[in-house]
């Protein structure tokens, strides 16, 4: 892990280098962690923060010993002798700085290009959630409002609302509603469906698969087709009173 | 050099955890990062611990102390004392005003 501690200024590191490596090795380095000693180490470079040698601060606790004036003396002078920020641009710096830098511009463009692939979009067609206006809900009874950017089937009974899936669950052919027979009947194998869109005969294992409904405060629906639910037979709790 | 723990942007937060941590008595990095977990409910990083701790050390708010094995512990300084001193009684009254507008709307 000693290489990150080259994103740090060189200074710093000989400073605070070490304590940093312990600290690591204590708790490990998860990919949040490798995030935030980038950007610290970033700050440290843009920011530098040295400790100025202010003997009255350090005297505000203890006496400083021996030992820690040792340590810090050379510090002070390589500092004295190489200032960091404000010194003369070394090629070492440059070098540095230039591969930070392109390092930097590669992960931004890596990771914005990586969220702009897997943002969301299109989130008003089938996979997102689709509001059927309140004046468009058919009446009880009435045929099923057919919503093509949904691909589904909206039905209004006695016990209350289904949104049906129109893919056919035997082999996926889209279902549609037959006006003179009161019922869906699909055109491929002849599965006929009730208005609950329960089997009445053929080849399809299970009823027409349900998304859910909810209704907002303004009597609009909001169906949720990126969550279509299959289910065995109907119960009333899957229709939507309103 | 500025006596206001505000000024060190978005290291302030942390560093005013430490300057807790360090009221309770000397600790190294490890040991303020646990400490500041169990007193915030969350971990400072790595660097940002390490950030906000250099910004402390060149105000002379804090101290390094002699190292312990391989381990530094750091000190309260008299000044860190009274910025710390300082933010807690800014924080009470913001509290307290926080308070009262709160009782007030319910």
């Amino acid at each position: 892990m000693r290489w990150l501690l080259h994103l740090y200024p060189r200074a710093w590191r000989e400073r605070y280098g070490d304590e940093l490596l312990d600290l690591l090795s204590q708790t490990g380095l998860s990919a949040r962690d490798l995030l935030d000693i980038l950007r610290a180490a970033l700050d440290a470079r843009l920011r530098p923060q040295l400790p100025v040698l202010r003997p009255s601060a350090a005297a505000g606790v203890m006496a400083m010993s021996d030992e820690r004036l040792s340590q810090v003396q050379p510090l002070a002078r390589q500092m004295a002798s190489r200032p960091h920020s404000s010194g003369p641009l070394t090629r070492r710096t440059f070098l540095r700085n230039t591969v930070l830098g392109s390092v930097a511009v590669a992960t931004l463009q890596l990771t914005g290009g990586l969220v702009a692939f897997a943002w969301p979009h299109n989130t008003s067609k089938f996979g997102g959630k689709i509001i059927v206006p309140r004046e468009r809900i058919p009446a009880v009874g009435a045929a099923p409002l057919r919503v093509r950017d949904g691909r589904f089937l909206l039905i209004n009974n006695d016990d209350g609302l289904l949104a049906l899936y129109w893919k056919c669950p035997h082999l996926g052919c889209t279902v549609p509603w037959a006006a003179d027979e009161g019922r869906f009947h699909c055109p491929c194998h002849g599965s006929i469906y009730d208005r609950h869109g329960v089997l009445i005969k053929g080849p399809a294992p299970r009823p027409m698969d349900l998304m859910p409904i909810e209704p907002d405060l303004a009597g609009n629906l909001i169906i949720d087709t990126g969550a279509i639910q299959e289910r065995e037979t109907f119960s009333p709790d899957q229709a939507t009173r309103i | 050099m500025s006596a206001n723990l505000s000024d060190l942007g978005r290291f302030s937060e942390p560093a005013l955890h430490i300057l807790i941590s360090l009221a309770g008595g000397p600790k190294h990095g490890y040991a303020m990062m646990l400490d500041i977990g169990e007193l915030t409910g969350t971990r400072p990083g790595a660097g940002t611990l390490y950030g906000a701790l250099a910004r402390l050390e060149a105000r002379g708010w804090i101290t390094a102390l002699p190292k312990d094995e391989r381990r530094r512990p750091y000190a309260l300084t008299a000044e860190g004392l009274a910025v710390l001193e300082a933010r807690l009684t800014e924080l009470q009254a913001l509290t307290r005003s926080g308070r009262q507008r709160l009782e007030a709307t319910l």
